[in-house]
């Protein structure tokens, strides 16, 4: 061989050395897993196997996948690239409308999907097409993203296999942070295996051999399942590691070793006496006392208060984004209804030196500002760590909640009418989420509150009144060692007596700190938990400056018993009790929705079915693979045990060894002596392969019987004729036997 | 090898992330697996490394420019089968000192052997050193080595392709060009002395005819003219002053070979030799046939250069003066101070590859060095 580039010394692997090049099968192989633990993976994750499925997108990717490995065996992998790029680009010219339009609906889907898992809102693309087309569109867009994913895998495989074993769960990972999801997403598991299948692979990618590649997987499958299997177990060991993690990242970024607020958990209380150490620095152009709400809860379980579930703020993502693009925030709610009657407004900076800096600490009157996050549907104004910021505030909101009631239910002013539209859909909202009660607690205090509930003619005939009045009076008679179980027996009781309520953190500052001036220092002696009631037509509002409910101290004290809010303390009072006027129920009006609900494009029983079939499919291959494995093994046993007899050192046995098998060959042939001699098989032989073969059927079977039968040890030479005698027959079987059987033999019967 | 490390190092980040920020449990047993294979693997590779053999198999020799196979054979002695075993291969021209080396990798199933073919050769010629370095045994993420102490040496010469020189003995007044020791083989030029006695065939020169013996015999008898056994001839390469310019070491060493060749041919005797720079000292063979010079070329392919030093004028002046001949060709990069002095003791012809500096020395170099030197006068 000569070479034409360069001079000098050379040394290289030799290019072709008659190996059967085997290698493109495991790098097959790994392309289509790693393709097919994408798919399902991402496709899980971003929802767009519930959108439209994914059986395209594999197949798609699996035929490109197959198409890369013929191409390697054909040698012309150096094509596969062009070509299928250009057929990816004839798509996109061809049918470049339909797939700018699966785009939008993956689009839009991967923001529902987000919204699902951080109730924060997504900008969403428009969609130009009719329902009809969207599965059109749905389809080319699978069969692009497919085929383009698949190339990328197929090219990482064939020659990085470690950057797609580790760009896979990294890609995953961070996908997970982003969106939101914990380790229950589906294929995780699968993926992660795979990676690791990948990164054993990694090295042989350029091989021509695939049985070091195999070797590595069969070993990783065998200890991986193990692992796999045996932590299963521990998942609640992991998850509650997971936990402490999380919890050690939120200390560190948010908290301080002064924060005393449990943020819910009332399994974590504060325990020790207050300290003076400030957690907040409040400056106000005109000091009020105020509840500086922070962390809301709104689920109870467990002893654990949670926000609202993301997954239904993304339910309700139409209602809730909508409301705030026409200026309706929740966390502002009462400052749009003020706006009709008119108000002034104070400023409030706050210096956050101790607080948890996951919230911004605001009160009910906040104004709605440019600064509140559009698209943020979660409770809670969140902070990410700011310690300074400031704030408009509807000044002297405690004082003005009746006036402000009284006028937005009487005006007939354009935005009056438009704000109550928006708060009859989001009172909807309200009333629909915020009055669960666990199992437990009602089995546990519902006998109690049904008592006080008779005293008034029972629960079916309550009216709002006797349901605050029934609230005040079964917490008049509790008496609760801090403020965080006060207000969750509070939220709790008002539930039960159909008002909405949710808990509520925060510090309270008192008219006499307000009153006091200049900059209020807010330390753990003013840390609390109190329950905020929905108030018809205004909004959230604590329970202390609720009309009809302020009356009751409980949930007002602080953590150092000192109580806030109500009279006693100098809160804002009200001249006994408010009438209000008759709730209407909560009926369902017709909200419009920013836009359509979009219908499911697949049949999700038909989706189920071949998902299912895919998985028996994927077993079965795995099973099949085992079983190729399993036989290779064995057959590989088997030649090399006969190769041991046939060169054993006493070469009359291994002569009479290798004339036994050659008569196996026979049979194979359909010369079968039975329980006969061999003499039987001189003619049929010669009349069938040829008189030169019968005759020397004849010379072997006497060297046989002298192997057998002879006392002198017969020579190398003879044996080495027997042997080629053997390859002669097992090349005649070979010859003249049909594919299937000689699969049989060879596989099964380990003939050779 | 290194990304496979980076990217194991990468993974094991990535499955520590997901059991921490997710606790996955799955992603936790595939953490600890991460570490313990190849932990494990490590302790099995102290125990296989003692049974792992290695061979290397090439041909004896090459043309130029033409490949030939290198055949390295391993064996695992253990019945734990290795999933990467790093080989790490080097060939080097012993001549012009040009190296190669390439690390291939292969696995080991228990009990069995396995061969890496390698396509190995040279542009110019020589004798190449082949050597398995290292053997390294890795677990199947090739995260940990265990280094085995086993490795192989073979050699291949590549055969220096050979030109016609007309080389030519040009009798000089101040050389010592009598000598009393003729052949027995076949005849001369020297006409003092009888080789053989025969009878006259058309086309024989009057001068031989003997009329002394043809006038005895009434026929036209001749004789044959004698060839005189001169020891004066010495092929002298330098090797001191060696560049790394290998086309013009190969040029040099095709010189040496074709014209040893040219002057066999012409059933001239005469020695061969150069210095050797490992050891500083004049390698010199007397060749009387062929075979000696077919026996010689493989040391002739391995004589190195360096490019400073004592030179090989110098040590032959000092050590083997009686080596030193009438007729003499010094093969040199270049001319030096020490060579000059050759003169004194005979003719000296050089040939330099490269840089000329004398008057009456041929410069050649490596592209057009066959018609340069395709007719020299000693």
């Amino acid at each position: 061989m000569t070479r034409d580039e360069g001079k000098g010394l050379w040394l290289r692997p030799k290019v072709d050395d008659g190996k059967k090049d085997t290698g493109w099968i495991p790098g097959t192989v790994a392309a289509m897993l790693a393709f097919g633990c994408m798919i399902l993976g991402f496709g899980d994750l971003t929802g767009f196997s519930e959108l439209y499925g994914c059986v395209v997108l594999l197949v798609t990717g699996w035929a490109v996948c197959v198409a890369h490995g013929i191409s390697t065996v054909l040698g012309k992998r150096s094509w596969f690239a062009p070509v299928v790029l250009v057929l990816l680009l004839a798509l996109v010219l061809l049918g470049r409308q339909y797939l700018l339009e699966g785009i939008r609906l993956f689009w839009n889907q991967l923001g529902d999907t987000w919204t699902a898992g951080t109730g924060r809102v997504l900008p969403a693309l428009q969609t130009q097409l009719e329902a009809q087309e969207r599965p059109t569109a749905l389809m080319l867009f699978s069969v692009a993203a497919g085929g383009i994913s698949a190339l990328v895998c197929c090219l990482l495989v064939s020659s990085r296999a470690a950057v797609l074993a580790v760009v896979l769960p990294g890609a995953m990972l961070w996908a997970m942070v982003w969106f939101g999801e914990d380790s229950s997403v589906r294929y995780l598991t699968l993926l992660l295996f795979l990676a690791v299948m990948l990164l054993a692979y990694s090295g042989w990618e350029k091989k021509k051999t695939a049985w070091p590649a195999l070797a590595s997987w069969a070993v990783w499958a065998a200890l991986g399942a193990v692992a796999v299997l045996g932590t299963s177990v521990a998942a609640e060991w992991a998850a509650e590691v997971s936990g402490q993690l999380h919890d050690a990242v939120h200390t560190y970024r948010y908290e301080t070793g002064d924060t005393t607020l449990p943020e819910g958990d009332l399994r974590r209380l504060p325990v020790g006496a207050a300290t003076e150490k400030p957690a907040l620095l409040v400056d106000m152009e005109t000091p009020e006392a105020m509840y500086l709400r922070g962390y809301t809860g709104a689920g109870f379980d467990d002893d654990v208060w949670s926000p609202l579930d993301t997954q239904i703020l993304a339910e309700n993502e139409d209602l809730l984004y909508g409301l705030e693009l026409e200026a309706f925030d929740p966390s502002a709610q009462f400052s749009a209804a003020a706006s009709v009657a008119g108000y002034q407004t104070n400023v409030v900076t706050i210096q956050d030196l101790g607080a948890c800096s996951a919230y911004l600490y605001v009160p009910f009157s906040l104004e709605n500002g440019s600064w509140i996050p559009v698209g943020d549907l979660n409770e809670a104004v969140a902070g990410d760590g700011q310690r300074a910021y400031s704030y408009t505030t509807v000044s002297a909101g405690a004082q003005q909640i009746q006036k402000v009631q009284a006028l937005i239910q009487a005006s007939e002013e354009p935005e009056a009418l438009g704000y109550r539209k928006a708060e009859t859909a989001y009172r909807n909202f309200v009333y629909e989420h915020y009055m669960q009660i666990p199992e437990a607690v009602e089995q546990s205090l519902g006998k109690e509150w049904d008592e006080i509930a008779a005293g008034y003619g029972g629960m079916e005939v309550l009216s709002g009144e006797q349901a605050q009045a029934c609230v005040l009076a079964f917490l008049d008679r509790r008496a609760e060692d801090n403020s965080y179980q006060a207000a969750t027996i509070a939220v709790l009781t008002l539930r039960y007596f159909g008002i909405p309520a949710r808990y509520a953190e925060g510090y309270v500052i008192t008219s006499e700190m307000a009153a006091a001036g200049g900059t209020i220092q807010v330390d753990s002696r003013h840390a609390a938990a109190w329950a905020e009631v929905y108030v018809d037509g205004i909004g959230w509002l604590p329970m202390a400056l609720t009309p009809g409910l302020e009356q009751t101290a409980g949930g007002q004290e602080g953590s150092s018993g000192g109580a806030a809010g109500g009279q006693e303390n100098g809160a804002p009072s009200f001249n006994g009790t408010i009438q209000l006027p008759e709730q209407p129920q909560p009926e369902l009006p017709e909200t419009e929705l920013p836009k359509e609900a979009e219908p499911a494009v697949n049949d999700s029983s038909m989706l189920e079915l071949l998902e299912t079939l895919l998985w028996i499919g994927l077993v079965l291959a795995a099973f099949l693979l085992l079983l190729v494995v399993l036989l290779a093994i064995r057959r590989m046993l088997f030649t090399k045990r006969r190769e041991r007899k046939f060169q054993g050192e006493d070469r009359s046995e291994a002569v009479a060894w290798i004339f036994a098998d050659t008569v196996l060959l026979l049979n194979g042939l359909g010369l079968d002596r039975g329980n006969g001699s061999m003499t039987a098989l001189f003619e049929p032989a010669a009349r069938r392969l040829g008189p030169a073969y019968g005759d020397r059927l004849r010379e072997m079977t006497d060297l046989n019987a002298r192997a057998m039968f002879s006392s002198h040890q017969l020579e190398e030479v003879q044996r080495e004729e027997l042997l080629g005698f053997r390859q002669e027959t097992l090349r005649l079987l070979k010859a003249g036997t049909k594919w299937k059987k000689r699969l049989w033999m060879k596989w099964i019967q380990c003939l050779y | 090898m290194i990304a496979m490390k980076l990217g194991w190092l990468l993974l094991e980040l990535i499955l520590w992330g997901f059991f921490l920020y997710f606790g996955s449990a799955a992603a936790f047993g595939m953490a600890v697996l991460l570490v313990a294979i190849p932990l494990c693997s490590l302790l099995i590779g102290l125990r296989v490394r003692k049974g792992v053999r290695v061979a290397l198999t090439a041909p004896a020799s090459l043309r130029k420019g033409s490949g030939g196979t290198l055949s390295i054979f391993l064996w695992n002695g253990s019945v734990f089968p290795v999933f990467r075993v790093r080989c790490r291969i080097c060939v080097e021209n012993q001549l012009d000192r040009q190296k190669s080396d390439l690390e291939e990798m292969t696995w080991l199933p228990g009990k069995k052997k396995k061969m890496i073919s390698l396509d190995v050769g040279s542009d110019y010629c020589g004798r190449l050193r082949c050597s398995v370095e290292r053997v390294v045994l890795y677990d199947i993420f090739g995260l940990i080595g265990v280094r085995c102490k086993c490795d192989a040496v073979t050699h291949l010469a590549v055969q220096p392709d050979t030109f016609g020189m007309d080389v030519a003995l040009v009798c000089h007044a101040y050389s010592a060009e009598d000598s009393d020791v003729y052949s027995q083989e076949r005849p001369g030029p020297d006409l003092t002395q009888t080789y053989q006695i025969r009878e006259y065939v058309p086309g024989d020169s009057p001068r031989q005819v003997h009329w002394k013996l043809s006038g005895k015999f009434d026929k036209l008898i001749v004789r044959d003219p004698s060839l005189p056994i001169t020891h004066d001839v010495l092929v002298f390469w330098e090797r001191t002053g060696e560049g790394e310019d290998p086309d013009g070491i190969d040029a040099q060493a095709e010189t040496v070979v074709s014209l040893c060749r040219s002057l066999m041919e012409q059933s001239i005797p005469f020695t061969v030799g150069w210095n050797d720079t490992d050891r500083d000292l004049c390698v010199l063979h007397e060749i009387r046939d062929m075979d000696g010079l077919v026996g010689i070329a493989p040391r002739i392919l391995r004589a190195a250069g360096k490019s400073m030093g004592d030179t090989g004028a110098e040590l032959l002046i000092q050590t083997r003066p009686d080596a030193l001949c009438g007729h003499m060709v010094y093969i040199a990069p270049r001319i030096g101070e020490e060579a000059m002095d050759l003169r004194q003791f005979g003719n000296v012809r050089m040939l330099l590859c490269g840089e000329g500096g004398m008057d009456d020395a041929i410069v050649f170099d490596p592209e057009h060095y066959r018609e340069q030197l395709a007719r020299i006068e000693i």
